[in-house]
Order: C-alpha cells, then structure tokens, then sequence
C-alpha cells in the first residue's frame, strides 16, 4: 500500500498539481460571475424573447448562463454579435469578452492544449489521484490503529504530521472533484452516455398563417426563464422553420404560427446525472454551487502542497532505509529478512545480508518489521535484524510488530533467527529483540540460529556472525559490512554556558550556533525542537554518537548536556573543544520524546545530563501549562550547572516548581526518593491528567519506574497504563 | 427530402458513371489562427432559396457538438443523407482543408451555395462562417471568412 502510494504519488506529482492548480483557480471565476448578475423571478421565457425582440428584431438566440445571464446573439449587418440582457434596466448592453487568462486554465485544466489526447491524460491523472487517496487513506487508517481513528492527532516527523494534518481535512474536498471530473471524462468519450447521440429532427409539418408574436407564444409563456437554457429562433426568410427550445428539462421545437409545443424530447435520466456532475464540478449553477465549487478549489489547493511534502517524505525515507538490492517479490521469496531500525543503521546491515544471500542464489525479500504478514511467515528461513530503543522498547520501524505477531500463524517449516543491535553500555541490553525471540518461542517458533547480539555497530562481529549462519546453513556466506558515514553538516561551538567543578566525571553545557536561513515551511532543513536528537560525529570515526537537544531551532543554537567518560571517545572531545571550533553533526527528530500539545500538567524527572531536554521543554512552555521538574545531582556545588537556567524559567513562570536530590551530599538522595517525599502532589496531578516524562541513564529510569508505579498504583494506574495513553515517555541513554 | 435531389452523391465513388452529367466542385477552406481547441466545421450545399440541400462533409466526432453548428445542424437533422464517408476530425488553428464533390450541371448556375459553419468550444460559433455561390462563369472564387475562416475558395473543373 505504501509502495502505491509513494510510486503513484511521485510519478504524478506534476501532472496533478497542474490539474489541481488550474482546478483552483477556476473555482473563483463562478463566485465572481455570479455576484455581477441580477437574479429575475418569475419571468417566463416568453417576457424575455418579448423584452430582446422589441430591442433586437435580428436576434437569433437567446442563451443563458449558469449564472442567470441571458446572451443574445445577433446579427447585424452579416457580423455576428453578442449582448447581455440587463434584467434591472431592460437593455441590451455590450458583452464583455471572457477573460484570456480564464479561458487559458479552462483550456490547461481540460485537455493541456492537447485536444482530446490531453483529456485522456487528465482523466487519468484524476484517476490517480483517486487512487493516490485511497492508498494514503488506507495508510493513515494502520498508522492511527483503525478508521474509526484517523483524526486522532497525528504522529511523526514534522514533514509526515504536517502531511497528514492538510491531507485529512482536504480529502474529501478534491475527491469529489476527481470524481466528478473522471465522470465527464468518461463521457466526454463516450464510456458513460451523457446526452443523446441523436439531435431531435426537425419537424417535417408546421402551421401556415400569420406569425404570432413571441411575447404571446403559449409554449414559451409556460416555461419560467430560470429554466431556460437556449431559446433558437427560426430564420426570417424560412416559414418551414420553427423556434428550437432547450431548457433543464428536455429539447423541443414550437411552431412560429400557433406558438404551441410541437415535439418535446425530456432528457434522459443519464443526461440529467451529467448535468449534476457537471454542476458539482464546475460550480455553474447558482450560488450554492459556486460557493460549494469555491471550497472544492481550495481544497484542491492542498494537492501541490502534499505532492511536495509527500515527496520530501518519500526522498529522506529513501535516504535512510537505502535498498540498493533487488527486493524479490514476498510471493517468489524463500527468505525473509525483518528490520527493526530506527536510525537507519539497521538498514544497512539487513542490505549487507540481503546481497550476500542473494549471490548465494536465494531468492530474498527485506521488509521492515511493521510490515510484517503472514505471507511473510510462509518463507522457509527469516532473519529479524532489530535495534532496541531506549530501555528495551520496539525502534520505529518494529512498533507493531508484537501486536501484529499474536495475530500471526506459526508455519512448523519456518526457521527463525534474531539479531539485535544494541550497546553494552545499555543494562538491558538489545532489549527488544530479546522480546521478540520471547514471543516468538511462546508461539512455538523453530529457531536455525540462536539471539545474536551486535554490540555498538560492530562490523566485525557481524562477520563472525556470518560465519555462525554459514555453518548452520551449510553454505559460504560473507558478511563484509562497511559502515557508512552520516551526512553531516559543520557547526560551530559558540558558547560553553556551564560546567561543572570536577575533572573525572566534568559536564558541561555547549550550545553551537545554528545558520538561520535553513528554516521553511516543510520543516526541510535544520528544524527542531527540544527533546530531538544531535548526531555527533568525533573525527575519523564513522559512528555517530546522539545527544538531546535542550533548544529548539528559532532559539538559534543547539544545545546539549555532556558529561565525561573515561575512555569516551566523543564526550572528550566535546569537553576538550574551545569557542569558534567546529564540528559535524546532523539533526534527527525524536517524536516519540515530545510533549503532549495541550495544557494539562507536565512532570518532567530527570538525573545528571537528563536534565538537557527537560528544560527546553520548559524553555518552550509559552502557555505556561503547570509544569514540575525533578532532578537528580550528585553536588548541588559541583554539577549543578543548570541553577541559573532554572531560576530564569521559574522567574518566567515557565517552570511551576523543582525538586531536586543530591546522591552525594547531605541526606544523600535519589531523585526517585523525591519522587515518594511528593507522593501527594503527583497523584494529584495525574488524577488532573499529568503526562510524566523521563531522561536518564537505565537505573535511574527503572528507579523512577518503580516509585511511580507506587504512586499511581493508588489511583488504579500504573506506569503501563499511563505508557499506553502516552503519558509516561521515556527517554533513556 | 424529395429523392430527385438526394441523387447529389458527394465523392466520385457514390456517383454511378453515366446517368447524369456532373462537375467535380473543391471547396479549399483555410482557418485563421485561433485559441482554443480544434473547431468543428461543416460544408455544405444550400437550395437557391437559401433552405438546406445537402452536406458536402463534417468535422469533428462527437455527434452532440455538432449542434453547434447551427446553419447546417437544422436541414441535416431532417435530411435523409447518410453522412458516412462524409466525416473528418475537427480542424486545428490555421489548418487547411479540402472537400471536393460531383455536382449536376443542372444545379450549377441555379443559385446554389456553398456554405461553412463553424465552432470552438467556449470560444464561439458562426453560422455560414463563409459562403459562396456555385457559378460555372467563375470557376475559381474567394471570399473571406467572418469568423474562424479565413478564406473559402470554390473552383470547378
């Protein structure tokens, strides 16, 4: 579904933001044309033909617009020519020619200027469009967990959120103008009849005598002028001829001598279907119409910008998940390869695999695990390549993954592995994939290899890893992995705001500048908010180490919390850089870390360089939403580097109250300890709705796990539940 | 439509050799450049009375537009003439065409004419844009056209 929406939705884009431009700009011309005109009641057909006969005896016909004009056309001295009837005044004026700009976007939006070839090509790209939709509609149903959800608010990046957002409120809007625009499409060729082929042959007897006055004629005095839509006069010279009328209900003919009807042909039940379509899609047909067709145009206006977000998504999607393999087909596969990634790095070990299976001769097929089905399942061997993020959790591209296998069937031939990658530093070390190879021996999976684990991108020990599979596969498979670098930009270290008194265990605050000019409206560039995610790049290395973000990018720099580690290869040398050094760096957002976007109570714990994103969430509460922190230090003389900022934010009202424990001083306390000192205030403010964030290392995030679990036990939640309603986020390092 | 004059066949192929004696007509007609789409035209043959007498050819596919071309659309709609063979696609900005018909030389000189109705979709229609009387003491005659038409010529030979 992805695939369709991506693929149809890049390969169109142009030529559907054409249509939907030109689409938009045609929407105004019925409101405008609409308000020039004075509307009549209660003339009939008759009053009209007298009203033009008595100013213009050569009149050949009346015509009239969707809008309530009525064209006479003449001709004088063999010119033709064209006027307008004044209902208010009874004149015939001069008509104005329609404007050339108009007619140019009517001739563009119907046919390219490429006659009946263009129209097809449009057809079909209204056509697409349609589908385009639907997959997109389709999509947004699973990301939001069913139908009955898709207006919930959106998640992802700002480029996805901001998609969605315009895509589900305009939907609607330039579906109906895609429909409608297919019909008369169809049958404008003929697939769908629209009118009779057949014009109604003229009447081979008529009346002799004295003409009658058409003022006086009783076939046009029954039909109100507001139903008219063209009203042929005969030829002076002809007494064989006949007045030739159309209206909204059918096509007839009256007899210039009696004045009476003498045949009548009603439309057909498909012409009257067109001429509704034909209203809907144009906006000719009165003032509900041109106001409907108004909205429709704007809607359409959101076409060119979601063709342009959509591919911005579709291009860093493409960046990050890079699969320069042949996919085979999931029909043709005889081994699966399942991804869990969240950076992207994953990716491109599970590529590494997939060309080294694929030179081997089998046919292979990589997805990502939230894709998972049970065609999948089917294969005969699936290797799950997974990253855990944070504390054991499920990496973006897994998030369904769990909730997805227990609807799953476990094929007795299917042989499975895992693989995680993950960092030792972490107590819960590839948590996720432990989970995963879990579930799956709960279900009874067979296993051909057992959970390997890949410690810190290590190429190396995915090669010894190849090996293992080698002889448990009995075949020769090498698994030469080099790591690609990042792309990054330099950014200069601007100020060094804080730091703290120790040499061993030294933390500081370092804010770079960031170029102001990256900034636009499909969050391109360098756009971020607190919370989101530095990549740093130390030199000569190709692994890029992630920091939180305490700014967000209209503060203009970037600032981050470092702490030392002994024999930490980045975090040295950040501490070692002077003001004006420059690094490389690249942004990633981290939106499962953000605050939720309303006004209810936010409680914010975090310990040691924890610290850093909490207060850019504090720096950012211009609602001035009620908002706790609780902090964790060793010193308040040694590492408390934050004070200043803190005492700022309070005094701006942007910080409610802070709690803070010190483990290496006084009463020597942990932060959770704080937590169970003001067990009353937080169950109060998770009765009043609090979302609870967390960033920490992993035993200080288990430690706040259990006193909240404490506190919240009391009111029938625990922090599961609050998980799930997405008001306990974690974010741990 | 009285059969004596729906003998009128308008290609060589539609005529039988021998039974009357006929002239073959060409009419060449030129379109001015103009905006829009391809317009519809038709050509045909009106009666020294200026009622319709036959069409000599039509341009354009679709049926239903070819109401627009008003002239010609009120004698069609009643003739009895099959108008297979006598269709062509509608006629691009500056394009020239050619019709070319057997004519009896009884109607030569009787004040026939040759007439050209046109239309562009949203941008106009002209009933007898052009028209020319059938004259064998001019075998080759020009007019300017009033609408899309830039010039008709008719010739004998």
């Amino acid at each position: 579904m992805r695939s369709i929406h991506s693929l149809f939705g890049v390969a169109t884009a142009i030529l559907i933001s054409v249509i939907a431009m030109t689409g938009a700009y045609l929407a105004f011309e019925p409101v405008i044309n609409q308000f020039s005109v004075a509307q009549n009641s209660g003339l009939s057909v008759a009053d009209i033909a007298g009203i033009t006969v008595d100013h213009n005896p050569q009149v050949e016909r009346i015509e009239r617009k969707a809008n309530g004009e009525f064209i006479i056309h003449a001709v004088s001295q063999d010119i033709p020519t064209s006027s307008v009837l004044d209902l208010q005044t009874n004149q015939l004026l001069p008509k104005e020619k329609p404007s050339e700009l108009t007619q140019f976007f009517t001739e563009l939006h119907r046919s390219l200027f490429l006659a009946d070839f263009g129209r097809g090509v449009i057809g079909f790209g209204a056509f697409l469009l349609i589908l385009i939709s639907y997959s997109g509609l389709a999509l947004l149903a699973k990301r939001m967990g069913g139908w009955r959800k898709i207006f919930a608010p959106a998640k992802g990046t700002h480029a996805q959120k901001r998609h969605i957002d315009v895509a589900r409120f305009t939907l609607l809007g330039f579906l109906i103008s895609a429909l409608t625009g297919i019909y008369m499409s169809l049958a404008t060729f003929g697939v769908i009849p629209s009118s009779s082929d057949e014009t109604l042959p003229f009447p081979d007897q008529v009346a002799v005598g004295e003409k009658m006055s058409v003022a006086q004629m009783q076939g046009l005095a029954n039909i109100p002028a507001a139903s008219l839509r063209e009203l042929i006069f005969p030829y002076p010279d002809d007494p064989m001829n006949v007045f030739t009328i159309r209206t909204d209900q059918g096509e007839g003919f009256i007899d210039q001598v009696t004045g009476k009807i003498i045949a009548f042909q009603p439309n057909s039940l498909w012409q009257n279907i067109y001429e509704s379509v034909y209203v809907i899609h144009t906006g000719r047909g009165g003032i509900a119409a041109a106001a409907f067709a108004l909205i429709l145009g704007l809607c359409a206006l959101a076409v060119p910008y979601l063709s342009i977000t959509g591919m911005v998504i579709w291009w860093r999607r493409r960046k990050t998940t890079t699969r320069a393999f042949s996919n085979t087909p999931l029909s043709k596969a005889t081994t699966v390869i399942l991804v869990g990634s969240d950076s992207g790095s994953t990716w491109g070990f599970a590529s590494t695999l997939h060309e080294a299976l694929a030179r081997h001769g089998e046919n292979v097929h990589t997805s990502s695990m939230n894709e998972v089905t049970q065609t999948h399942f089917n294969a005969s061997k699936i290797f799950i390549l997974t990253s855990t993020y944070g504390d054991g959790n499920a990496p973006t591209s897994a998030d369904k993954f769990i909730e997805k296998l227990e609807s799953l069937k476990i094929n007795s031939n299917t042989q499975f592995t895992v693989l995680g990658f993950g960092d030792r530093q972490f107590s819960n070390f590839c948590g996720f994939a432990h989970l995963v190879e879990n579930q799956l021996l709960r279900k009874g999976a067979h296993f051909f290899f057992p959970l390997a684990k890949i410690n810190q991108q290590s190429s190396s020990a995915f090669k010894v890893w190849g090996q293992y599979i080698s002889r448990c596969l009995s075949c020769e498979i090498v698994l030469e992995h080099k790591l690609k670098r990042p792309d990054t930009k330099k950014i200069t270290l601007e100020k060094i705001v804080g730091r703290s008194e120790e040499t061993e265990e030294q933390t500081a605050i370092l804010r770079f500048r960031t170029p102001r000019h990256h900034l636009n409206l499909l969050g391109h560039g360098i756009k971020f908010k607190a919370g989101d995610l530095i990549g740093i790049l130390p030199p000569g290395s190709h692994k890029p180490r992630y920091y939180s973000i305490a700014s967000s990018s209209e503060d203009g720099f970037v600032e981050i919390c470092v702490k030392r580690h002994k024999f930490g290869l980045c975090s040295n040398y950040l501490l070692n850089l002077n003001v004006g050094d420059e690094i490389d760096h690249f942004i990633k957002e981290n939106y499962n870390f953000k605050p939720a976007p309303n006004t209810k109570p936010l409680v914010m714990i975090g310990a040691g360089t924890g610290i850093a994103p909490l207060t850019g969430f504090a720096r950012e509460n211009a609602k001035k939403r009620p908002t706790y922190l609780f902090w964790g230090g060793r010193n308040p003389y040694v590492d408390f580097i934050y004070k200043d900022t803190l005492i700022d934010l309070t005094r701006q009202r942007k910080l409610s109250k802070s709690y803070f424990a010190f483990s290496r001083f006084a009463n020597r306390l942990y932060v959770q300890d704080r937590l169970r000192s003001e067990a009353e205030l937080l169950k109060r403010l998770i009765n009043d709705g609090a979302q609870i964030m967390v960033c920490g290392g992993p035993e200080m995030a288990s430690g706040v796990r259990a006193a909240i679990d404490g506190i919240a036990s009391q009111l029938g939640q625990s922090t599961t539940s609050l998980q799930q309603q997405k008001r306990y986020l974690e974010d741990v390092y | 439509m009285r059969k004596t004059l729906a003998v009128l066949a308008i290609s060589t192929t539609l005529i039988a050799p021998g039974i009357v004696q006929a002239k073959n007509i060409s009419a060449t007609i030129t379109m001015k450049g103009f905006r829009g789409p391809p317009a519809y035209v038709a050509v045909y043959l009106t009666k020294p009375n200026g009622q319709f007498h036959s069409t000599l050819s039509v341009h354009g596919k679709k049926s239903k537009y070819r109401r627009h071309l008003r002239g010609w659309i009120r004698g069609a709609s009643r003739s009895k003439q099959r108008l297979d063979g006598l269709t062509g696609a509608s006629v691009g900005s500056g394009r020239t065409l050619t019709v070319s018909a057997n004519v009896q030389d009884s109607l030569l000189n009787a004040g026939y004419q040759v007439h050209v109705d046109t239309a562009v979709e949203d941008r106009g229609e002209f009933r007898s844009d052009a028209a020319i009387q059938v004259n064998t003491s001019q075998p080759s005659a020009v007019t300017a056209g009033k609408g899309f038409v830039k010039s008709l010529k008719v010739q004998l030979n």
